[in-house]
């Protein structure tokens, strides 16, 4: 369990992170979403006390990360930039983390198997391929055993298999009870891994919610229609206040604005409705006597929805200084 | 240790296969066997520890100790390289250069000499100090620094967030294998130095006066350069500046200081080469411009108190 109250890191006049708030759930894989520069990393090293806040504070298991008396137990961490020594074996790494806390052998050699690094353990970390040095940075993560997982890009360079691996390995670890806050640039492996969110942009929060509750409300209750009477099933739709467009021209469906003026007198058979449920829209055309070939509502992708979220949050905090400064 | 004992067959021979193939099949094939066949067994064996939650019972982490944390850093220091080439280089030099130095002293030096104080056969066999320091200096500046280059530092205030015990079990382990190392070092010096000096009659014993005193001030002397070097590495993060900063500070004063003649005479003494050699020489005070061993004992240790409290400020207080 991650608890950040007000978290905010300036440095000099740059804020990186500001009045961020947020708690970590266990049980769950949270995923941590941002532009580049969002202040993720920033905020996963104030977790890890490795910087300090300028502002605020962030709890761990209901403790200031550097009170616990067991860090390693409470909290494993992969952080982006790598943390090993290059001149020094795998394992002895391992085994130096692991002295710490008095964590024994026989789990160092463990967490060497679980990432699949036995064949290198001996060899020295200067030499190891991102991927392979990501694998380390995941061993020493879970090392400890611990109830919270904090990790910053995990699957950076790691091919397909440890893809896979790293997905269920987490998915695994949430299902045991344990809290995972886990940032990807990859959109489609956090839809994959993730069931919660939160989302920030230029150091500010600007969604904590589930995956599925972010994809929905990016996707604005878009349905795809296909009838031979699309265009009188547009001006119907249009009547009730739907937003109306053709697929065919806006396949996104970013511009939906746009849509009324292309509704009279268009020949194409595919509509997208906005703002109506489908259920209404079906009763509509039994109504009117219109025939459907085809009623899907359109979710957007996580991807699509990040980017429409977060170009928005940075339009708005682009204007935001200048209205409060006023004249610059 | 028995766990580690019958793993090592095996793990010996799968290293040496994944030596024959490829880098990247090496990192590859271990993700496609051990991977699936590591998950399942795993999460069985972990949901029992996460039921426990807190409990120590159970877990495989103990607390954070500072005897655990010491543990630690000597994992780390011995399993260097470089700890290794910059202690074999700073024995090699303090016991290489004892020979010739001591050949050299022979054929010059007579009895009386060194009966009257004016020559000094136990610094004679210790003076390969002046080098064995470089090499030591650079050790404790890597101990530090090497951390702080790699981000191997990162994980070591992650696992240690109040990061003080690390700074405390660092020098500690520093100190330690230093201390002992150019303690034994110095007294294989010593007794190869006076074998040659003594040949010629102008040899002192380990029991002579101030003789055991130069040895334990050498080593001394040497166990303050590697922590000057460790804190100097804290405050810079930087192993050339550091570096520079100790070396320029051990072996670049003495002449500048020598350059402007007798106005810097008296401070002079307090420099740590100076000092360094007050400790571990065994002529009269009067005869040098030397501070006495005691002295330059208690100045050493203020230099190393002052800038560990310097270091330990300067690292509780910066984002890493």
């Amino acid at each position: 369990m991650i608890e950040a109250r007000g978290l905010t890191k300036r440095y000099g006049t740059k804020v990186a992170v500001e009045d961020l708030s947020f708690t970590v759930r266990p049980g769950a894989v949270t995923g941590f979403l941002g532009p580049n520069g969002a202040g993720k990393s920033t905020t996963m090293r104030m977790i890890l006390g490795l910087d300090r806040p300028t502002e605020g504070s962030v709890l761990v298991d209901g403790r200031r990360y550097r009170d616990l008396a067991s860090p390693a137990r409470h909290v494993g961490a992969l952080l982006e930039s790598r943390a090993i020594h290059t001149g020094r074996s795998a394992r002895d790494h391992l085994l130096a983390l692991a002295a710490t806390h008095g964590i024994p052998r026989g789990r160092v050699d463990e967490v060497i198997e679980v990432v699949g690094l036995q064949d290198v353990a001996r060899k020295r970390a200067g030499g190891f391929s991102l991927g392979m040095g990501q694998r380390l940075g995941i061993a020493s993560a879970l090392l400890g055993d611990p109830g919270t997982l904090v990790l910053d890009e995990p699957v950076n360079g790691l091919d397909p298999e440890g893809v896979r691996w790293i997905r269920d390995l987490l998915r695994g670890l949430a299902a045991e009870g344990r809290t995972i806050l886990l940032s990807s640039h990859l959109m489609s492996e956090m839809s994959m891994t993730a069931t919660h969110l939160i989302v920030i942009g230029r150091g500010r929060l600007i969604q904590e919610t589930t995956v599925e509750e972010f994809v929905r409300g990016a996707s604005g209750g878009r349905v795809h229609v296909r009838s031979p009477q699309a265009a009188e099933l547009a001006e119907l739709a249009a009547r009730e206040g739907a937003t109306v467009t053709y697929s065919a021209a806006l396949p996104g469906g970013a511009g939906a604005d746009a849509g009324r003026e292309a509704v009279p007198g268009s020949e194409a058979d595919a509509i997208e409705i906005a703002g109506l449920p489908s259920e209404r829209i079906g009763e509509l055309a039994r109504a009117y006597g219109i025939a459907l070939y085809e009623l899907t509502p359109r979710l957007a992708s996580l991807e699509e929805a990040f980017m429409d979220i977060t170009r928005d949050a940075v339009e708005f905090d682009a204007a935001t200084p200048a209205t409060s400064r006023g004249n610059r | 240790m028995t766990e580690m004992h019958d793993r090592r067959p095996s793990d010996a021979t799968s290293a040496t296969s994944a030596l024959a193939t490829s880098t990247a099949a090496a990192a590859r094939r271990p993700g496609t066997t051990t991977l699936e066949r590591g998950g399942p067994a795993r999460s069985g064996r972990r949901s029992a520890a996460a039921r426990a939650g807190d409990a120590p019972n159970g877990a495989v982490a103990g607390d954070l100790t500072q005897t655990r944390i010491m543990r630690s850093e000597w994992i780390k220091l011995r399993s260097l390289r470089s700890t290794q080439w910059t202690m074999g280089l700073a024995v090699l030099l303090l016991i290489g250069l004892a020979v010739p130095l001591c050949i050299s002293a022979s054929g010059n030096w007579t009895p009386a000499e060194v009966a009257a104080g004016k020559q000094d056969p136990t610094y004679q066999s210790l003076a390969g100090l002046l080098l064995a320091q470089v090499a030591i200096g650079v050790l404790g500046v890597l101990t530090m620094t090497g951390e702080y280059a790699t981000g191997m530092i990162r994980a070591t205030f992650g696992l240690v967030p109040r990061r003080l015990p690390v700074l405390w079990a660092k020098a500690a382990v520093l100190a330690g294998a230093t201390f002992v190392l150019m303690l034994v070092a110095s007294v294989v010096s010593f007794l190869i130095g006076q074998a040659i000096l003594g040949s010629h009659g102008v040899g002192v014993s380990l029991g002579s006066d101030g003789a055991a005193r130069a040895i334990l001030g050498a080593a001394f002397y040497l166990t303050a350069i590697a922590l000057l070097g460790l804190t100097l590495g804290a405050l810079l993060r930087h192993t050339a500046g550091a570096v520079t900063a100790l070396l320029g500070a051990v072996l670049g004063l003495p002449l500048i200081f020598s350059m402007f003649g007798e106005r810097l005479e008296s401070a002079q003494e307090y420099l740590p080469s100076l000092l360094g050699a007050a400790i571990s020489s065994t002529a009269p005070v009067r005869l040098t411009s030397l501070l006495s061993p005691g002295r330059a004992f208690v100045m050493l240790c203020l230099y190393i108190a002052v800038l560990g409290v310097a270091s330990a400020y300067v690292i509780t207080r910066r984002d890493v």
